[in-house]
């Protein structure tokens, strides 16, 4: 969910409308996209099963009990920075009794939105809803999403001494460890999955044709995380579903093609 | 909020301009009336053939797709042995669809591993779900087991 429309009844900050809704679309909200609908084109008014709406409506004044010498805005003014706590849910038709206990708002309290001085409001209603990334970025839970596959180092000979710990030093740490056998240093692999491939290996000319660098080509280690609107297991369940959903969208259709 | 409908103009050029555009089971004239239909509902999925060839070469246009599928559906055909010859390409950056091409060694029509590959492609991410989920609970189940 993402604001995708926004009502400006007052603006005079010196942030400008377009801006400012800019702004707000890319907060992410903390509501659960699979309890909603997608909003049909065209419908320009939402309804409680697809469209969340929330209010921003906020006024910068003078703080009376400041110093006088004071030159901090933060003591000077009240209400200067406006952040996205300050968004509040206006709950849409029985929106109020389908989430109780929801707390529908934004995912950081403190994301500085506008700067304000005394005199100066913002008032403006948003309605979210549902999208997907290809649309826009701001629709999308996932942050960051990556692969790599699981790092193998094998070691081609027996490594010790002062060898073993230029060797240690080559890996990032807990890739190799150095154990005592017999009063001698001995190199051994100890977590092959902490490495990061940094290749510093090659410019010990003494070292590199020791060991041999290979990754697991079917052992694939993804890394997901999330905007915090969703947890990452469930954000990587659904994206398995989103491509089921595709074969069976083209596998309906030769079904039904072959129907006529 | 912006209205569009993305190609649809496009898709009736590519229509007018492709007689060759035809589905397996209504070729010939009545493709056109087919045609005037799929023009209304947005088109998922159509299958052209070149002339002077049979069923084992087709390749299939897959609207609103990209590499996240029409890759993983290549790989999946491409690990069958009946086929010849599988690839896809996307036809331009701005046009959300793809040509996705298989060639079978002749034997059976080109439909049939791409019907499998698709009903293959399902299982496997049915596969990796049903792991994934076990895991992850297997995993929580842990932690918690851990913290008390």
């Amino acid at each position: 969910m993402a604001v995708e429309k926004v009502f400006v009844y007052n603006n005079t900050s010196i942030v400008q409308d377009e801006i400012l809704a800019h702004r707000l679309g890319l907060i992410p909200i903390r509501a659960d996209p699979r309890l909603f609908e997608y909003k049909n084109q065209g419908d320009e008014e939402g309804t409680e099963i697809d469209t969340l709406q929330f209010q921003l409506k906020i006024k910068c004044s003078r703080n009376p009990h400041s110093a006088k010498e004071s030159s901090d805005p933060n003591e000077l003014y009240i209400n200067h920075k406006v952040y996205s706590k300050h968004i509040t849910w206006v709950p849409l038709g029985n929106q109020a009794d389908l989430f109780p206990d929801a707390d529908l708002r934004p995912v950081h309290d403190d994301i500085l939105i506008a700067q304000l001085r005394p005199g100066q409001e913002i008032d403006v209603l948003m309605h979210c809803v549902k999208g997907i990334g290809k649309d826009h970025a701001k629709f999308s839970p996932v942050a960051t999403a990556s692969y790599r596959l699981l790092p193998d180092i094998t070691l081609l000979q027996p490594i010790e001494g002062e060898a073993a710990e230029t060797l240690k030093k080559c890996f990032s740490p807990g890739v190799i460890e150095i154990q005592n056998i017999k009063g001698k240093k001995v190199a051994r692999v100890a977590n092959a999955r902490m490495d990061t491939f940094s290749r510093e290996i090659f410019r010990h000319d003494d070292l590199k044709n020791l060991v041999r660098l290979a990754r697991v080509r079917d052992h694939y280690i993804f890394s997901v995380e999330s905007t915090g609107v969703l947890p990452p297991d469930v954000l990587v369940s659904e994206a398995i579903k989103v491509l089921i959903g595709k074969c069976r969208r083209f596998l309906d259709e030769l079904d039904s093609n072959h129907m006529e | 909020m912006m209205q569009y409908t993305p190609y649809a103009e496009d898709q009736l050029d590519y229509n007018s301009q492709n007689p060759l555009a035809v589905s397996e089971e209504e070729e010939g004239n009545s493709s056109q009336a087919a045609m005037a239909e799929e023009v209304e509902r947005k088109p998922v999925l159509e299958m052209v053939q070149a002339d002077g060839t049979d069923g084992n070469c087709v390749t299939f246009v897959l609207h609103d797709e990209d590499h996240t599928f029409g890759n993983s559906l290549r790989y999946m055909i491409m690990k069958n042995s009946e086929v010849e010859f599988c690839g896809y390409s996307i036809t331009h950056p701005s046009e959300s669809k793809i040509n996705f091409r298989i060639q079978t060694r002749g034997g059976i029509l080109a439909i049939e591993p791409f019907r499998r590959g698709l009903t293959e492609l399902v299982d496997v991410c049915q596969h990796v779900l049903s792991k994934f989920e076990a895991s992850v609970k297997e995993y929580k189940a842990q932690r918690e087991a851990e913290m008390d």
